[in-house]
């Protein structure tokens, strides 16, 4: 039978309540696609007005790092599944340790990003009347890191948020709370990280490629 | 009432089928990398969109499990996919439609503390002279 205390009175039973807090985390996760959406939308506009300037500015930024930040975080996704596989199959230890990876793997995103803001700010390519970057001057060049520190900033800013609740999980996790019964908790803290690395998948090649 | 195994299983794929899914990704991430190293134009960013699109696919049908998870939760997807959209292409429709002079390229002084006049990169704009 179920263990009825992970069942709200209100739900009649825990596949509602699943399905219930599954809808509610896919319309928060769709209000986060807008957030992001105006910035892509930004993002469109002024590429087609400085495509030379959007240009250089992608050649200028750090591809080979910014790909190996993609590997970071699709390893980050890889581990959070993994973590939800364990945690239906009651393994707490096993979806404990994936949890914790996967937080991992956002704090080492993290420090990339550090590390190449870091030198964004040695070398004066900042947003807007910051930029004193002399080597690279074209018109608009301003508007592109403008754009690419807000997209990158609040992104990482996503990325904290999401490690946080991942080491979350990972506590809750050890007390073996979760079964193939309620693992909502660890599905849905899920979707969050799988989102932050859907947004990563569509800034990498949009800042640092093309 | 559903049985506790069976129900937490349907639908979920196997740990090997996940991986492969992380390594195709992982395969896509290098082809974009690659493929961005090329000098293909215009087409750059177009086959840097396609990779995008198939990556979040994977990460949305199988991560994110909406191949099994059918229904609403789909519909909000649709919904966010459907106004980013819109909002995108009535942005680039319009300034890329515009009367020249109203746009931000015809502002010389948008770039001021960098833009210098006697600089070589500096780019045509035979709209603007105000």
């Amino acid at each position: 039978m179920l263990p009825e205390s992970h069942v709200a009175e209100h739900f009649a039973n825990i596949q509602v309540q699943r399905q219930a807090a599954r809808l509610g985390m896919w319309t928060f996760l769709a209000t986060e696609i807008l957030l992001f959406g105006g910035l892509f939308a930004a993002y469109a506009e002024y590429r087609s007005l400085f495509h030379e300037a959007f240009l250089l500015g992608a050649r200028h930024l750090d591809a080979i790092m910014a790909a190996v930040e993609t590997v970071v975080l699709i390893t980050g996704s890889f581990a959070v599944v993994m973590a939800l596989y364990y945690a239906k199959s009651s393994r707490a230890g096993m979806a404990r340790l994936c949890l914790l990876a996967a937080a991992a793997t956002g704090f080492v995103f993290l420090a990339l990003h550090g590390v190449e803001y870091f030198h964004h700010f040695k070398e004066g390519a900042l947003p807007g009347k910051y930029y004193s970057f002399a080597e690279l001057r074209v018109t608009g060049i301003s508007l592109f890191f403008a754009l690419y520190f807000l997209m990158t900033g609040l992104h990482s800013l996503h990325v904290l948020v999401g490690a946080g609740v991942l080491v979350w999980l990972a506590r809750r996790a050890l007390s073996g709370e979760f079964s193939g019964q309620h693992y909502h908790p660890v599905e849905l803290g899920g979707l969050y990280w799988h989102l932050v690395d859907l947004i990563w998948i569509f800034l990498f090649p949009l800042l640092y490629l093309v | 009432m559903v049985d506790a195994s069976t129900e937490a299983e349907h639908g979920d794929l196997s740990p090997a089928r996940y991986a492969v899914i992380y390594v195709c990704l992982l395969i896509l991430t290098v082809a974009t990398y690659s493929l961005s190293r090329l000098s293909l134009g215009t087409w750059s960013l177009v086959i840097a969109l396609v990779i995008a699109i198939t990556k979040s696919s994977l990460v949305v049908l199988f991560f994110m499990q909406l191949w099994q998870h059918r229904g609403s939760v789909r519909l909000a997807l649709a919904t966010a996919l459907i106004w980013l959209l819109l909002l995108t292409f009535f942005v680039v429709a319009d300034v890329r439609t515009r009367f020249p002079l109203t746009n931000p390229t015809a502002n010389p002084v948008l770039d001021g503390p960098v833009w210098s006049p006697g600089s070589p990169e500096e780019p045509s704009r035979q709209t603007s002279t105000p």
